[in-house]
């Protein structure tokens, strides 16, 4: 039997790819790829949650508690303004509305330009992969693996008989 | 009247870029189609079909005049390619029978035999085939697309398809009354069609006369109910690894072995319930052995072999050599070939 050691590599390229998008040295494609792996692969995820640990405890600041003065204006300054619960007035006259109104270009043009962006076929990947061409001794079990894979669906002695014939009866 | 324009022009935005709030399968739809699939192998008719497939060689095409009864019998006479015109297969007492084939007939042949492709057809054929259905209307939709006219009849056009852009999609004709499928279309993850049925001609009937079945003078090619049993697994003598990163919605859905041609070979299958994605994994033979001690083999490089138009990722870790393919985005079959992790319980899935 052959002792195997997981890979530890990847953790690596896992833990950097992560660090590199919280410190936001990571290109928009790059950033956008790890997201998705964050999203879907649990893997990604424990990584991603290592590094997120390690640089909060980097950046732990101690606590701040505000004084009373400052929820004692805060009270005054709402008790002083009357609620108008229109959703005009709510744009025109609270400061959540006035903020939305002036951004609303700003995030229309962000929507605009994160859909043009997510139309593009796939992100780019951190996977360099290599095409190879001298793998001449690889051709006849290639076409088994890839008979067995068209074959998903057929029975497996339908499949073993198929592919014993067309593998070594018909093209070599 | 000004400060209006604002909260409108916002609304408008939320409107237009709001996620589709009918992202859902239609429930009558996915019924029907599930339906299909069953009627269009029982169903009992006489009709015309053309039937193309993309294989490693270019694009394969015949025609056929099929005639089906409602239990399982079935004849196919072969209209195109004209090579093989005088050719009649009869599906009938659990075998496939042909009409026999002498040495120079099989030499006039030759180019037109495509095995794979002539199995699905004449075994299969006539509806579109799920990895899983269950796990398809999980993770694809289904949904009307309208109503066409195929071979004089009225259908419905059904579309399955992803939101995940790095999926496979189908198009499906069915027929209204009958709910046999008389179109299909499937096409790869980047839209491009790779297998087409249509019905040109299509009559149902109640009853098919026994006759038409004979198979007298024909030559048993498949003995399908020798098939239904269980194949001899090979004995696997390392430990099996799996991917611990799969593809959104994936699934294992079996695991078998055979004697391969450089060892006892573990094939592993993973669906999302349309799309397959297969690990093949063996003990690495010298050459490989002595190509890994002396390249750079480890991730996130991973190797491609593009082998007759198919792409085939290869990565070789600690003795193992491994292979996969899937009709996916290359970089999740990457992502998957970078997360292997050993598991032993895959020996004892095959017993």
């Amino acid at each position: 039997m052959i002792n195997i050691q997981p890979d530890q590599d990847m953790e690596y390229i896992r833990q950097e790819a992560a660090r590199r998008v919280m410190e936001g040295q990571a290109s928009p494609e790059e950033a956008a790829f790890v997201h998705n792996r964050v999203q879907h692969s649990e893997l990604w995820m424990r990584s991603w949650r290592r590094v997120a640990a390690v640089m909060d405890n980097a950046r732990n600041l101690p606590e701040f508690t505000p004084p009373d003065r400052v929820w004692k204006r805060i009270r005054s300054s709402i008790q002083s303004t009357r609620p108008d619960r229109s959703l005009a007035g709510w744009f025109q006259f609270s400061f959540a509305g006035r903020r939305v109104l002036r951004l609303a270009p700003a995030a229309a043009c962000v929507l605009i330009l994160a859909g043009l962006w997510l139309s593009q076929p796939g992100v780019k990947s951190i996977y360099e992969i290599v095409e190879v061409t001298d793998e001449s001794r690889f051709g006849v079990e290639a076409e088994a693996y890839i008979a067995y894979h068209d074959l998903s669906n057929e029975n497996a002695s339908a499949r073993d008989g198929l592919i014993a014939y067309y593998t070594y009866g018909l093209s070599e | 009247m000004q400060s209006l324009i604002r909260p409108v022009f916002l609304i408008i935005c939320l409107a237009i870029f709001a996620p589709d709030s009918h992202a859902s399968s239609d429930e009558k739809y996915v019924g029907i189609l599930r339906e299909s699939i069953h009627a269009s192998l029982s169903a009992s008719y006489i009709g015309v079909c053309t039937y193309k497939q993309k294989t490693k060689d270019g694009e394969w095409e015949t025609w056929l005049n099929v005639t089906r009864s409602s239990d399982e019998q079935k004849k196919v006479d072969i209209i195109y390619p004209e090579s093989m015109s005088s050719v009649a297969i009869v599906q009938t007492e659990g075998a496939l029978w042909m009409t026999p084939l002498g040495e120079k007939d099989l030499k006039k042949i030759q180019n037109a035999i495509k095995p794979i492709a002539w199995y699905r057809i004449l075994k299969k054929g006539e509806a579109l085939e799920f990895e899983d259905f269950d796990l398809l209307t999980q993770n694809y939709l289904i949904k009307k697309k309208g109503h066409e006219t195929i071979a004089e009849r009225p259908v419905w056009k059904l579309a399955v398809y992803s939101n995940k852009k790095t999926r496979p999609s189908a198009e499906v004709w069915i027929d209204k009354e009958t709910k046999v499928q008389l179109k299909y279309v499937r096409f790869d993850a980047d839209g491009k069609p790779v297998e087409k049925l249509q019905f040109n001609q299509i009559e149902f009937t109640q009853t098919t006369s026994p006759d038409v079945f004979v198979r007298a003078g024909l030559e048993k090619i498949i003995d399908i109910a020798q098939q239904e049993q269980a194949p001899p697994v090979a004995e696997i003598a390392f430990t099996p690894m799996a991917p611990t990163f799969l593809p959104p919605g994936f699934k294992q859905k079996f695991v078998h072995s055979w004697d391969g041609h450089s060892g006892p070979t573990l094939h592993v299958l993973y669906t999302d319930g349309f799309a397959a994605l297969s690990f093949y994994q063996r003990i690495q033979n010298d050459k490989e052995k002595e190509w890994a001690a002396t390249n750079d083999v480890k991730c996130p490089k991973v190797r491609k072999f593009n082998f007759r138009g198919r792409d085939l990722y290869i990565r070789d870790i600690d003795e193992l050599h491994f292979a996969a393919m899937g009709d996916i985005d290359p970089c999740e079959i990457a992502e998957s070939l970078c997360s292997l992790e050993a598991k032993p319980e895959l020996t004892e899935q095959l017993k």
